[in-house]
């Protein structure tokens, strides 16, 4: 299969690039950035050094190929998406852009109207885990936020099971810098981010929709900037309507991802990382996910962790592409990670 | 075939032989074989530990 980037130069496209050269049926023909048109793509990626001669091309010398990867800021590919469908016929787009179907949500949560509602319909959200046999059949395919993936996969199977109180639901999510990309602004900083505990988004964060929309349930989400690269961690806080074992609890969880191949449910007895914690997670597709019974207060303590750029991002995005082309749903997205690290 | 009594996952009886101590495959619970015929496991006692903190 051969496919191209869009919007190659930042971080996710970065990782897109490192998953996608050593993908076994990926030849990748393109990568595209109007502000490094002409330079080599190990330039913006020093990781990639000898590992490829590619070079940025301008985003108008885009040619034909199977799949597109867009990984450009939320808002600046919505326009060309139909010319987009019309070089590839496949386009995974990891912005924000077509994640919402409701386009009042959008216009709530982004401050504008979407200039192409028709589409949102026609897209899927690429949360394998969900959607798996939609996104085999989807030709526009929206890549799911980092925050969101971490708290939907938390949350979701205490939803479904029914035993929560849908209207109370608090999602605490702490994110590495990464998450905010190559231009994150002052705030990104070393002088202002190094050391940082920080709440960024006590209220109103974006992701707030999405949650709402893939998990269900009424979503309360605060958002914290941590000394980290890479990584987020959602503890996510449900209450009970009736009480349950920890038994009970393992069963939903199993039932929900026994048989996922990038969910890991960590809840463990003894050890040094008996709930998910993204420090060894990073650079791997995996998103962990655990929980705790909080009798006293009759709460559930939901955790998930991942990586942001890759199950929050480029990994999820290389497997919905592996499922759109019918190869293995792993394939390309094997490195376990680190540890020590 | 029994489950651990923590989380629920199938034991299987396998060579464990009584009084060994094993983990739980899922959850890590250490487990002790308190009976082979018929098989049984129990939690096993444990120390508290402030887990570093």
């Amino acid at each position: 299969m051969k496919v191209a980037i869009v919007g190659g130069s930042g971080y996710t496209g970065g990782e897109l690039l490192r998953l996608l050269l050593r993908h076994p049926k990926v030849e990748v023909g393109q990568v595209t950035s109007d502000s490094m048109a002409g330079k080599p793509v190990s330039r913006a990626h020093p990781n990639l050094r000898k590992v490829t001669d590619l070079v940025f091309t301008p985003h108008a010398d885009l040619d034909p190929c199977d799949l597109l990867f867009l990984a450009m800021p939320h808002g600046r590919s919505i326009a060309r998406i139909p010319e987009f469908l019309v070089r590839a016929g496949k386009v995974i787009d990891l912005s924000s852009d077509f994640r919402l179907k409701d386009p009042a949500l959008y216009r709530e949560y982004y401050g504008v109207d979407h200039p192409r509602p028709d589409l949102l319909a026609a897209s899927v959200y690429g949360l394998p885990e969900i959607h798996r046999e939609a996104i085999r059949r989807a030709t526009l395919i929206s890549g799911p936020g980092c925050i969101a993936t971490a708290a939907i996969l938390a949350i979701r199977p205490l939803l479904k099971a029914g035993i929560i109180d849908d209207e109370r639901l608090v999602v605490d999510a702490k994110t590495g810098s990464s998450a905010g990309g190559l231009d994150g602004g002052p705030a990104s900083q070393h002088a202002e981010r190094s050391g940082v505990m920080r709440v960024y988004a006590p209220a109103g964060h974006r992701h707030t929709a999405e949650i709402e929309q893939e998990a269900g349930g009424k979503i309360a989400l605060s958002c914290h900037a941590v000394e980290a690269v890479r990584g987020i961690l959602a503890t996510c806080h449900a209450f009970l309507k009736d009480s349950v074992s920890t038994k009970d609890l393992w069963k939903i969880y199993r039932d929900a991802y026994g048989q996922e191949p990038f969910v890991r449910i960590v809840t463990e007895a003894s050890g040094l990382y008996r709930f998910p914690e993204p420090k060894i997670l990073a650079g791997t597709n995996f998103c962990d996910v655990g929980f705790a019974l909080d009798a006293h207060a009759g709460r559930v303590v939901a955790i998930a962790a991942l990586d942001n750029l890759m199950k929050g991002a480029a990994g999820t995005a290389v497997q919905c592409m592996n499922l759109v082309a019918g190869y293995p749903e792993t394939m390309g997205l094997e490195f376990l990670g680190l540890h020590p690290v | 075939m029994v489950e651990c009594p923590e989380c629920g996952r199938a034991i299987e009886k396998k060579d464990l032989i009584e009084g060994e101590i094993f983990p739980c495959p899922d959850c890590g619970l250490e487990l002790e074989v308190t009976a082979v015929e018929p098989f049984h496991v129990d939690a096993a006692p444990r120390e508290a530990e402030d887990w570093g903190e």
